[in-house]
């Protein structure tokens, strides 16, 4: 399916409706009920550390790819979301430290972009392995 | 769903029940709901997280701020809450230790108020 690109006024109340663009792209992606939340909750956690930086009149975009580009990665990548403006350093304090620990969890792999001004935060859901139920 | 908080006294404690989304935008308001009650002398909580339909980091930082607060008046701060949803956001970050989280708020309110007890 592609792309899905979400430009909103770098506004908390708004940090919402992304959440709700992002659980509806990996739901429509197939992702199980399980990776569905880890989205919800990333996503959110990435939008709010984005918009906490910035001032309202700036603008944050994300976006959701459910057809990535592959580059031969053994484990394949399910979907990318993307948060822009927003760089690693400068501003995090524990809340955001906190947010960092929830992204580390949540996804399979994050990671931030320095490749244009304000940079990104790329998260990435892998396609989960059929895996047998522990014992 | 919108942030709701509604407070009543209950076994000489103040249950805080909590309902809707607890994120970047709501988090202030359930700050200044918590703030206003220790100022006000509320110092042994119980927040009732059952109606909780989302928790982000900023969120989980009022309720650690909340539970700093009440503890310098040697107060407490119980939450409960069964939703795996939501405690999963408590494990991750590491504060099911920090936290006594119950899974009804009878059970809150039969724990200790001591600022050290664990549920």
């Amino acid at each position: 399916m592609g792309l899905v690109s979400l430009r909103f006024s770098a506004s908390a109340s708004h940090v919402r409706t992304a959440r709700l663009v992002a659980v509806t792209v990996a739901r429509r992606a197939g992702l199980g009920e399980e990776q569905v939340e880890a989205v919800r909750q990333a996503v959110g956690e990435a939008c709010a550390l984005s918009v906490g930086r910035l001032s309202p009149d700036t603008q944050v975009t994300l976006t959701l790819d459910d057809a990535p580009r592959q580059d031969g990665a053994p484990s394949p990548a399910r979907l990318v979301a993307r948060v822009s403006p927003l760089d690693a350093v400068g501003g995090v304090g524990s809340v955001g430290d906190l947010g960092l620990a929830v992204l580390g969890e949540l996804t399979d792999h994050y990671a931030f972009e320095s490749g244009e001004p304000g940079g990104a935060l790329r998260l990435t859901w892998l396609q989960q392995p059929q895996q047998p139920r522990p014992l | 769903m919108d942030l709701s908080v509604t407070t009543r006294e209950e076994a000489g404690r103040t249950v805080v029940e909590v309902g809707g989304e607890i994120d970047v935008y709501s988090a202030p308001t359930l700050r200044d709901r918590l703030n206003g009650l220790v100022a006000d002398g509320h110092h042994d909580l119980v927040v009732d997280m059952q109606g909780v339909e989302f928790l982000d980091s900023t969120g989980l930082g009022v309720l650690v701020g909340g539970l700093k607060r009440v503890r310098t008046h040697n107060g407490s701060l119980h939450l409960v809450c069964s939703q795996e949803r939501v405690l999963k956001v408590f494990r991750i970050t590491g504060l099911t230790k920090v936290f006594a989280i119950h899974d009804t708020v009878e059970q809150a309110l039969a724990a200790d108020t001591g600022a050290d007890d664990k549920a």
